[in-house]
């Protein structure tokens, strides 16, 4: 069976291409817009990702890490309690006015951790050299993607937040940026520049276990003791966010309705090349048919033609995928594209089945087959 | 092989008639048509167009149904089968030949007729292909049994049409118009290979065609006009089987 179809497609590879490409297309689409989804909404995360806790708690029910609102800082008290935790320390992170030099004002994100080699909530992008330049009140660290953004200079640039003087100390590279720039900073400082988070309070407590697998038993067992505040293991909190995002914003809805139209198109061009092709061949089928070759046979080898035609599809589109991603990266300058093996995989399976199943409405045709009429 | 004949018809008209159209436009194309056809011989039906023959030929190799009477062959009444019984007993027992090649322009000529032993009778690819080679050195196209339809002539393409109709070694084989594409000689030795499928091989052949220059190699002739038989015996039975009974 394989071998009839791929000659047939081989041989009229003409004819096929439109299927082909429609697959590779669509394959393409949901790679990239999925991609670019998840590319898009782990920068939402990074806060999360890029620091070394095993257990976030933060105020009650809180949807992202950039949602956290101020909890009392006596709170730390509860977590080093936890037989499981052997450190933990206070973090703070808040969206506040970044005035910019030259006039103008840009929502940023700022974050406010300890400093020290061991800290917790230090995004790990920070050289030691950067967390001692911290160390002094008003110095703040940005990502160099956001520069422009922030407009400054670069280092020794000075700007406010909140009102309060900040200068630029350091630069990071791939720290790239969703809702406003990350800006880096120590505790006092944050606490300076974040209104809300005046007084004694912080916005998460982190800790870090002995065993980083009893994160989980830490979670369950402050969610039993404490209901004015909520815990997250740290990949429980990273997908909260990530999830936030995908849900609550339009992108990820029009991102997933390209993705679903992407595929749409591919299935009607898919099915209308097999049905032509099909069509093209009836005299061919109905000698079949009148030589008492049951239905089924031909039905088969049309469905075999979708199979075919969705492996080459999704053959050439692997490759452009991975090129078009890696453009992408280096057109925006920072890694905005992510494609792992489980997104191609699933984007192959989804695309396949498209192929398949166009295939199946393609079937229609074979009803035409009328040996009868090769008679007349 | 004549000795082996049997008195029995193999294939039986019995009272055939059809129609087609309705109402004011309702045409009989056949009208209660009765003709007994026996293996081993090769007869071709012949008469002007529209006289009906393709359409007995229809009815005959169980594509049409029939308004009115029956046909039997190898003794089984083939219209009141279901229409799943009537597919098996053509994949068993027929073979066609229609006036275009009709073969798959991507596959060679050995794959057209592979794939009718594989997807008819689940051979396997080795005995397809033992098979597919065997009669295509019958059929003299060994040599090109890996071209394709373009690269065939039309003589060669149908040749191939008819080593696909062969490979089930069927009872029957019924070719609509087989020479009307091809020049006389390509056309002869497609009767030939076809005279050769009823004496060597024992099968049922009807031939329908125009061409009278293939009356000299069929043993039998039976003439059509207006959907009837003309001065058709009934009750014939091949010559030379008489003969026999007699001696």
């Amino acid at each position: 069976m394989a071998s009839y179809s791929l000659a047939t497609l081989w041989f009229e590879r003409q004819r096929y291409l439109p299927g082909v490409l429609a697959v590779a297309f669509s394959a393409l689409l949901i790679a990239l817009q999925c991609g670019l989804l998840l590319g898009l909404f782990s920068i939402t995360s990074i806060p999360i990702d890029h620091t070394h806790a095993d257990v976030w708690m933060g105020a009650p029910k809180v949807l992202s890490v950039d949602l956290g609102r101020p909890i009392p800082e006596s709170t730390l008290a509860r977590m080093g309690v936890q037989p499981e935790i052997e450190r933990c320390e206070p973090y703070l992170q808040g969206f506040a006015f970044w005035a910019k030099p030259g006039g103008g004002n840009e929502l940023c994100m700022v974050i406010g951790s300890q400093l020290s080699p061991d800290s917790l909530g230090k995004i790990d992008k920070l050289t030691p050299q950067q967390c001692g330049l911290l160390a002094e009140e008003g110095t703040v660290i940005i990502d160099e993607s956001d520069v422009k953004r922030l407009g400054v200079k670069g280092i020794g640039s000075t700007a406010e937040i909140s009102g309060h003087s900040v200068r630029v100390v350091g630069t990071t590279r791939g720290l790239p940026s969703l809702a406003g720039p990350y800006v880096l900073c120590s505790i006092p400082t944050a606490r300076k520049r974040l209104p809300i988070q005046q007084g004694q309070t912080t916005t998460y407590v982190l800790g870090r276990c002995r065993n980083a697998t009893q994160a989980e038993r830490v979670v369950e067992r402050l969610h039993q003791n404490y209901s004015d505040v909520s815990a997250f293991t740290t990949g429980e909190f990273s997908r909260r966010t990530q999830l936030h995002w995908l849900l609550k914003t339009k992108a990820g809805i029009a991102l997933g309705y390209a993705a679903a139209l992407g595929l749409l198109v591919g299935a009607v061009v898919t099915s209308q090349t097999l049905y032509a092709a099909t069509v093209a061949s009836l005299r061919e089928y109905a000698v079949l048919r009148a030589l008492g070759i049951p239905r089924w046979r031909m039905a088969l080898m049309v469905v075999s033609q979708s199979f075919w035609i969705g492996i080459i599809g999704i053959a050439l589109a692997v490759p452009a995928g991975y090129s078009l991603a890696w453009a992408a990266d280096r057109m925006m300058g920072v890694h905005i594209v992510s494609l792992p093996w489980w997104l191609q995989t699933s984007a192959a399976v989804v695309t396949l089945g498209m192929a398949l199943l166009s295939g199946l409405f393609a079937l229609r045709s074979l009803r035409q087959i009328e040996p009868a009429t090769l008679l007349r | 092989m004549i000795d082996d004949m049997p008195a029995v018809p193999s294939l039986q008209a019995v009272r055939l008639s059809r129609s087609f159209g309705q109402g004011e436009t309702r045409s009989t194309v056949l009208h209660d048509v009765s003709l007994k056809l026996y293996s081993g011989q090769i007869t071709l039906l012949m008469g002007p167009s529209g006289s009906g023959k393709s359409t007995l030929l229809a009815l005959l190799s169980g594509l049409l149904h029939p308004d009115a009477g029956r046909v039997v062959a190898l003794g089984q009444d083939l219209w009141s089968m279901s229409d799943r019984e009537r597919e098996r007993f053509r994949l068993r027992h027929c073979g066609f030949i229609f006036q275009g090649y009709n073969l798959f322009n991507a596959l060679t000529a050995r794959q057209q007729l592979e794939m009718v032993a594989r997807w008819g009778e689940g051979a396997s690819a080795s005995e397809a292909r033992r098979r597919a080679d065997e009669i295509l050195m019958l059929l003299g196209m060994a040599k090109k049994a890996h071209l394709r339809p373009t690269e065939l002539s039309g003589g060669e393409k149908q040749r191939v049409a008819i080593g696909r109709a062969l490979i089930k070694d069927p009872n029957f084989c019924f070719a609509d118009e087989p020479t009307s594409a091809l020049d006389w000689k390509a056309g002869e030795q497609v009767v030939e290979l076809l005279r050769s499928a009823a004496h060597d091989r024992g099968a049922t052949v009807l031939i329908v065609a125009h061409d009278a220059r293939i009356i000299e190699h069929v043993d039998r002739v039976i003439h059509m006009e207006d959907g009837q038989l003309i001065d058709h015996d009934d009750d014939y039975e091949p010559m030379l089987h008489k003969i026999k009974q007699e001696g």
